[in-house]
C-alpha cells in the first residue's frame, strides 16, 4: 500500500480552505414557528313564527259561502279582507346552511269537532295560501324556490303533510341566512276557488256541514337535500 | 486507504506546535451568535442571527355557535404575540466587524404560511378553504427606529410560498436593520375566520353563510406557521 505524504503547510491550506468554505454560509437563517388552529362550525337552525300563528276562518254570510274569505287584499275573489294580518302567518327561518321548508297538514282532511260522534269533514283544498319573501333571499333568483306555489306566483291549495313549501334550488346562492334574509309571509284564504284551490265554492258543495273544522298544519325546517 | 492519508497529516500537525496553535484559534472564534443585549467577548467573531418566539397565543380555535358567527365571520385580535430577535454581529459593542461581506441584515420578513392543502374536518371528506383564514400583524412593543414597511395587512392563508406576501416587514435596505431582541420587540396577530370582505381568492367563500353550497357543520383544524426571514444583500431564499 503507497502511502501519501502531505507536507505541514499543505495540510494546512486545505484545512484552511475547508473553514472559509463553511464561513461563506454563515448568514441569519430563516426561522419558524407553527400554530395548530381549530375552526368548530356546529349546525345552526332555526324557525320563528312570530304572527298568524292561529287561523281561523267564520262563514257567517252567503257571500261568505259564495265568495270565500281571503287575507288578501288584492286578491280577485270577492269577499277579501279589509285587514291584511287577520288572515296570515309571516315566520322567519335562521339557518347556517342550506335548508328545505317541509309543511303540510297533519290529517288529510279537515275535521269537525262540534257535531256529533261521527266527525264531518272538509277537503284541504278548500284552504288555499300564497307566498311571499319579505327579506333579502326571493324566489326565481337561484335562492329560493316553492314548487307548490310555482315561485310564489300561484295560490296553492293545503297539502297533506310532508311536502316542499320553500327550498334551495341549487343554483345560485345559498339561502343560508338569518331573519333578515329569510323572512316569509303565508296569506290564508278558505273557500276563493283561486289558484290550485278546489274550483267550486263552499256554497257549491255538497256534504258540507255547519262545523267547526280543524286541521294543524305542520312546518319542518331541516338541511336542504338538493 | 483514507484513513492513513489522515493519520499520516494528523501526525505532521502535532509535530508543527505552531500551525496546531494557530488553526486551534481559527475555530475556537466561530461562536453561535450571542443576544444582542449580550455582547460577545471582545475578539469573538459571531455569526449573525434572527430568531422568532411565540410568547402567547400558540393556539388559536374558533366556534360558530350563532347565525352572527357564520354571518359576520369571527375576528380575534391580539390572540398570538410574538417576539423577533435580529441580531448583526457588527453590532454588538463593536466588537468585530461583519464577518461576511454582504451578510448585514438590512430587514426581514415574516410570513403566514401552512404545508397543509386545506382546513380537514374530523370526517376528512369535509374541507374548508384555507384563505378562509386572514391574519393581519401590528406592533405591540418596541420597534425604535422603526423601519416597519408592512403591518396592519390581511393576507390570507396559504401554502409556502404564500402569494399574499408577508404579513410584517422592515426593510431598511440597502443599510443596516436595528437590532431587534424579542424582550422588547413585539409584535401581535389578529386572526380573521370567515370575515368578509376577504382579501383574495376567497370572495366567493366567505362570510360562510353565503357560500355557495355551504359548508358541513364539522370541526376542522390546520397548522400555520410563522416564517421569520432574514434580508441581506447576499440572503436569497428560493422559496420566497
Amino acid at each position: 500500500m503507497k502511502k501519501v505524504h502531505l507536507s505541514p503547510l499543505t495540510a494546512f491550506a486545505l484545512l484552511t480552505s475547508l473553514m472559509f468554505s463553511t464561513l461563506s454560509n454563515a448568514q441569519a437563517v430563516r426561522d419558524r414557528n407553527v400554530i395548530p388552529v381549530a375552526v368548530n362550525l356546529n349546525q345552526v337552525l332555526r324557525m320563528s313564527i312570530y304572527d298568524g300563528g292561529n287561523i281561523e276562518f267564520v262563514f257567517n254570510t252567503i257571500d261568505d259561502y259564495r265568495d270565500g274569505l281571503s287575507g288578501d287584499a288584492a286578491s280577485a275573489s270577492a269577499n277579501d279582507a279589509t285587514s291584511f294580518g287577520f288572515y296570515q302567518s309571516s315566520f322567519t327561518i335562521s339557518s347556517s346552511t342550506e335548508w328545505d321548508l317541509m309543511y303540510g297538514a297533519e290529517n288529510a282532511t279537515f275535521i269537525g269537532v262540534d257535531d256529533g260522534t261521527t266527525p264531518n269533514t272538509l277537503a284541504l283544498d278548500n284552504v288555499g295560501l300564497q307566498l311571499a319573501a319579505n327579506g333579502a333571499h326571493t324566489f326565481g333568483t337561484g335562492e329560493l324556490i316553492s314548487a307548490p306555489t310555482t315561485l310564489a306566483t300561484v295560490v296553492a291549495d293545503l297539502d297533506v303533510y310532508p311536502v316542499e313549501l320553500i327550498g334551495w334550488d341549487n343554483t345560485g346562492a345559498s339561502n343560508a341566512g338569518d331573519e333578515a334574509d329569510n323572512d316569509f309571509t303565508i296569506t290564508w284564504r278558505c273557500g276563493t276557488a283561486e289558484g290550485d284551490m278546489n274550483a267550486v265554492s263552499l256554497i257549491e258543495q255538497t256534504g258540507v256541514d255547519p262545523d267547526r273544522y280543524v286541521v294543524n298544519v305542520l312546518f319542518e325546517l331541516q338541511i336542504s337535500d338538493n | 486507504m483514507i484513513t492513513i492519508v489522515r493519520l499520516y497529516l494528523f501526525m505532521n500537525l502535532l509535530r508543527n506546535s505552531v500551525l496546531f496553535v494557530a488553526l486551534f484559534s481559527i475555530t475556537q472564534a466561530r461562536g453561535q451568535c450571542s443576544p444582542c443585549n449580550d455582547p460577545a467577548p471582545v475578539g469573538i467573531i459571531d455569526y449573525n442571527s434572527a430568531r422568532l418566539s411565540i410568547l402567547s397565543g400558540s393556539s388559536v380555535d374558533f366556534n360558530f355557535q350563532t347565525i352572527s358567527d357564520y354571518k359576520n365571520g369571527i375576528t380575534k385580535s391580539n390572540s398570538t404575540v410574538m417576539g423577533i430577535s435580529i441580531c448583526n454581529c457588527n453590532s454588538e459593542g463593536g466588537t468585530s466587524a461583519d464577518p461576511i461581506a454582504g451578510s448585514t441584515i438590512t430587514g426581514y420578513s415574516i410570513y403566514l404560511d401552512t404545508d397543509d392543502p386545506n382546513f380537514t374536518g374530523l370526517n376528512p371528506v369535509n374541507s374548508l378553504p384555507l384563505c378562509a383564514l386572514e391574519a393581519s400583524a401590528t406592533v405591540s412593543a418596541g420597534f425604535a427606529a422603526s423601519a416597519v414597511t408592512v403591518t396592519g395587512t390581511k393576507v390570507a392563508l396559504d401554502q409556502i410560498p404564500t402569494a399574499g406576501g408577508p404579513i410584517f416587514q422592515e426593510d431598511n435596505s440597502p443599510l443596516q436593520i436595528a437590532d431587534r431582541f424579542w424582550t422588547t420587540d413585539q409584535i401581535s396577530i389578529d386572526y380573521f375566520m370567515g370575515v368578509s370582505p376577504a382579501s383574495g381568492p376567497c370572495a366567493l367563500s366567505v362570510p360562510f353563510i353565503d357560500a355557495a353550497g355551504g359548508y358541513v357543520p364539522d370541526a376542522y383544524y390546520v397548522t400555520i406557521s410563522f416564517t421569520l426571514v432574514p434580508e441581506c444583500t447576499v440572503c436569497i431564499d428560493p422559496n420566497y
